[in-house]
């Protein structure tokens, strides 16, 4: 349907701005409503890029990152190191949640990787306590290259991830991301961060696969290099599908205040102590009751290209998915799990979940998945994932990862299944 | 689907909205049974978590948490444990719970004479002795490292039964009796069971009355719903998710169940022996076709979903041609005479059963036999009420297909499907190197090696094709948001329904 909108806007009559005598009120005056009101503006901007203008709608942030120019690319760099970096918090609680339960109940094999893996992850999120304690266990590795690499951390008196110098095995991945942090440069990885790191024979005669703790690091550093720290803000190209109302808002969301739209909604109300989960549904339905009455109001006003860009692009549904995924990466950032889960259950789009899509940009999957780890349900942590494995190859890792915590998180349970 | 003709439905349905705000639900068919130690199906499995209680249970965080124990000490060797169980429960009769009951009810799940799918949850215990009224201790067949984790059967009153050996049959079926949040107050006439909070109950109750009502046509459900003559759907039809979410007095929960449909081929009666004849029956198949009037959803190509850690994503689905089924057919030793495959003189006919409850089933029943049919093979469709199902499919094997679902919670455990030895095993699926793999993954500790195992399985059930393995659909749950403070478990539904309340 967004197709026809696009294309209809790109020839659409330049009427101008299409105005209306309608009271102000708090939701005025934000990008969607400048593009209902405006749509020949819109067919303007989208006119340069128009492939990456339709990828960014639909959540296909590295497409459009390749198509687009100007603050809008530099805008879709942002909200891919803004993505890796959502991966990279989720990953800091699936790595060594794994680590600790193969530990405690699998046993480490004698002579495997998986305690040098360990370590890397530790190191890399700052946990130096940890990483000595998986070095140590570390040095028993069977493979001479993982065994240099334990012995360069062990030497490293950084305290932190360095490079190692070393040029085999898994010491060269390492390496590589370790450069391209500060460089930018993610076309250089091939394929490091989303082949295994170590592939290992195991007693039982089968194979080891421990994927790369480090790459969602790499990647949100490398894009935020990408993105540049002077890209503009409050251009109308870094607004269009973002869940900033307006340039105001964006303003006070990077300055780390509450974005004066919320604030004029009431939506600004402290959370309560507690991980109160109707608590996030209640503030979810305050949204949408000004959200509906705002867009039933634009709706009436618009022209029939405005009229066209609301419904074809669902603009105001479009910003809600992004203000509630914000709104889950608040929660989890402040450890109350079951109201982000609450929040990106209420932003998916259930009747196309399975992939990314306009309603369900990229991030959405991966707070779901992020809420659903740390509210203890792991096996639907991979359901959260499995929509981004076709387009973001570096979540195959996390998601084998997450996988054999479900696993191990099962060994001491009994399985149970019923008829339909 | 919701059309405008719908609303049409908007006055009768207002006049079956009841105004003492009892909390409904829909269930595509009501469970057969009020029994635990019977129960074979999720609306059973829903309703249990509502009337019984077990030793241990999930927290919402989804961890172990005790119900009905009070504390327990595992021994050094990790071979016995030690329960002391609460002293402040009593059964809906008002008889005190006791740890004998504990100890009837892990007997009679061992006992031969019941004849339980569910034995299997006791199997790892040797024994288990009562040290006192509230104690009991458990000896296990190996050392358990965390016993707690397998301790969530329900529990049976010892008082409501004769003997051990327990029976479907049982008076207990209409007279159920639990320590859960609520009590079986009535099974109405429209199939429906109202179930009133347990005032004795040890723990705050906020919802006075939950009815579970049986809607068994699913495109009424969400009109149910939406008109507020029910305040939950357990599982919406994937095309109405759409016009639900766009409902602001509705709220949608993912609930997946890791739920799987298949054909299922009886595997004990030919022609069905023959894999030459399933390989091509599975040809005809045009799976897509079958899912698109169900919804949305993914194709299988095992007994596993895609986001499964066992799926094997290297296996594909069989593909639908008829070229190949053609052939498979003609060196099974069949001809096509008059648009028929024919054996011998007679034709190759099955009949396709599916169960009453199961949503959409007759669309794609009807379906399926009309591409068969047109295909060369005579088709007969039956649904199957519960008891009929019990009795062809699950006890006496009286089948050629079965289109069914099966369910499974985060563990995704399939040995009781296709284990030789697995209750749960219908087509009579035998494989050695399946029985392997399905004891190599039980006795594997490292993930990756589990997870081999069981990807290499999904590959094999696959090209036996014991079962043609269809679709997992988009599965939710609806809610109106007159109910308040809902948490969902991922598999049970209802564990942590003694928090919701009605606005």
């Amino acid at each position: 349907m967004h197709f026809l909108a696009f294309a209809a806007l790109l020839g659409c009559s330049g009427e101008g701005m299409e105005t209306a005598d309608r009271a102000t009120g708090p939701l005025d005056g934000g990008w969607p409503a400048e593009l209902a009101a405006d749509p020949a503006a819109f067919g303007t901007l989208v006119s340069s890029g128009r492939d990456g203008w339709i990828a960014l709608h639909r959540g296909e942030l590295h497409a459009a990152h390749a198509e687009l120019e100007g603050a809008a690319r530099a805008r879709t760099a942002r909200e891919l190191s803004l993505a890796y970096a959502d991966l990279d918090r989720l990953a800091d609680t699936a790595w060594p949640r794994t680590f600790a339960l193969w530990q405690e109940r699998s046993g480490l094999e004698a002579g495997s990787a998986l305690p040098l893996v360990a370590a890397l992850e530790a190191l890399d999120r700052g946990d130096g306590q940890a990483a000595r304690g998986w070095l140590e266990q570390a040095g028993e590795a069977q493979d001479p290259e993982v065994q240099a690499l334990v012995a360069a951390l062990k030497a490293s008196e950084a305290g932190g991830l360095e490079p190692s110098g070393l040029e085999a095995g898994p010491s060269t991945c390492v390496d590589l991301q370790l450069r391209v942090r500060g460089s930018g440069a993610v076309e250089t990885l091939g394929d490091c961060g989303t082949a295994p790191l170590v592939v290992e024979s195991t007693a039982a005669g089968g194979e080891r696969r421990l994927y790369d703790p480090l790459v969602f690091r790499t990647l949100s550093e490398a894009w935020a290099v990408r993105a540049g720290e002077e890209a503009p803000q409050g251009e109308l190209a870094t607004l269009i599908f973002s869940e900033h109302w307006t340039a105001a808002d964006q303003a006070a969301a990077l300055a780390g205040e509450v974005p004066p739209t919320l604030v004029a909604l009431g939506l600004d109300r402290p959370p309560p102590s507690a991980d109160e989960v109707e608590w996030a549904r209640e503030r979810v339905r305050d949204l949408d009751r000004a959200l509906d009455e705002w867009e039933a109001s634009a709706h009436d006003a618009a022209g029939e290209d405005g009229k066209a860009l609301l419904e074809d692009l669902d603009l105001v549904g479009v910003f809600r998915s992004r203000l509630l995924t914000s709104w889950a990466r608040e929660a989890l950032a402040a450890d109350r799990p079951h109201q982000a889960l609450a929040y990106a259950q209420l932003a998916l789009d259930a009747s196309s979940s399975r992939s990314v899509g306009p309603l369900n940009a990229p991030s959405l999957f991966v707070v779901l998945a992020d809420a659903n780890l740390r509210t203890g349900r792991t096996r639907e942590a991979l359901d959260s994932l499995q929509p981004l494995e076709p387009s973001w190859p570096t979540v195959h890792g996390l998601d084998e990862t997450i996988g054999d915590l479900v696993i191990l998180e099962g060994l001491t349970r009994l399985g149970d299944s019923k008829e339909n | 689907m919701l059309t405008r003709k719908s609303l049409a439905l908007l006055p009768l349905l207002a006049s079956l909205s009841a105004t003492g705000a009892p909390f409904r639900y829909a269930e595509d068919q009501a469970p057969a049974i009020v029994n635990p130690v019977f129960a074979t199906t999720m609306s059973e499995a829903r309703l249990n978590e509502l009337v019984f209680g077990a030793l241990y249970t999930d927290n919402k965080d989804l961890a172990t948490t005790p119900l009905l124990a009070e504390t327990s000490e595992l021994s050094e060797d990790r071979m016995e444990m030690t329960i002391s169980v609460r002293q402040d429960v009593r059964w809906h009769d008002g008889q005190q719970f006791t740890a004998e009951d504990v100890v009837f009810t892990i007997e009679a799940l061992k006992d031969e004479g019941t004849l339980s799918t569910e034995s299997g949850r006791v199997a790892w215990i040797e024994s288990a002795e009562l040290v006192d009224v509230y104690t009991l201790k458990l000896r296990f067949v190996q050392p358990e490292a965390r016993p707690e984790d397998k301790l969530f059967f329900k529990i049976l009153p010892k008082h409501a039964f004769n003997s051990t050996a327990l029976k479907r049959t049982d008076s207990f079926r209409s007279s159920p009796v639990g320590t859960g949040p609520y009590q079986v107050h009535r099974f109405n006439d429209d199939n429906s069971i109202s179930l009133q909070r347990y005032e004795r109950f040890a723990g705050t109750v906020k919802l006075p009355e939950v009815v579970m009502r049986e809607v068994s046509d699913k495109n009424y459900q969400a009109k149910l719903l939406l008109y507020e003559s029910l305040e939950a759907l357990v599982r919406v039809l994937p095309r109405d998710l759409a016009v639900l979410q766009n409902n602001r007095r509705v709220e949608l929960y993912p609930y997946q169940t890791n739920s799987w449909w298949y054909l299922g081929f009886n595997l004990q009666r030919a022609p069905y022996t023959d894999p030459k004849v399933r390989q091509a029956l599975a040809h005809m198949v045009d799976i897509e076709a079958l899912l698109a009037p169900v919804g949305t959803g993914d194709v299988l190509s095992g007994p596993f979903v895609k986001s499964s850690p066992f799926y094997n994503h290297d296996v594909k689905p069989w593909s639908h041609s008829t070229m190949q089924a053609s052939s498979l057919l003609e060196e099974a030793g069949y001809v096509m005479e008059g648009g028929t495959w024919t054996r011998d003189g007679q034709p190759l006919e099955l009949k396709v059963y599916a169960h009453k409850s199961l949503e959409s089933s007759q669309e794609v029943v009807i379906n399926l036999q009309s591409q068969w049919q047109s295909a060369g093979v005579k088709v007969d469709v039956d649904f199957l009420d519960d008891a009929r199902w019990k009795s062809m499919v699950w006890k006496d094997r009286e089948f050629d297909v079965i289109l069914s679902q099966w369910s499974f919670d985060r563990n995704e455990d399939v040995r009781e499907q296709f284990h030789s030895q697995g209750s749960r095993n219908f087509t009579g699926y035998s494989s050695e190197q399946v029985d392997a793999l399905l004891d190599k993954a039980q006795a594997a500790t490292d993930p990756q090696e589990k997870k081999q195992a069981m990807r290499e399985l999904h590959a094999l059930v696959r090209a036996d094709l014991p079962m043609v393995f269809l679709w997992t659909l988009d599965s939710y749950s609806a809610m109106s948001t007159s109910v308040r403070n809902v948490v969902i478990h991922p598999f049970y539904f209802f564990t942590w329904a003694t928090d919701w309340q009605m606005r």
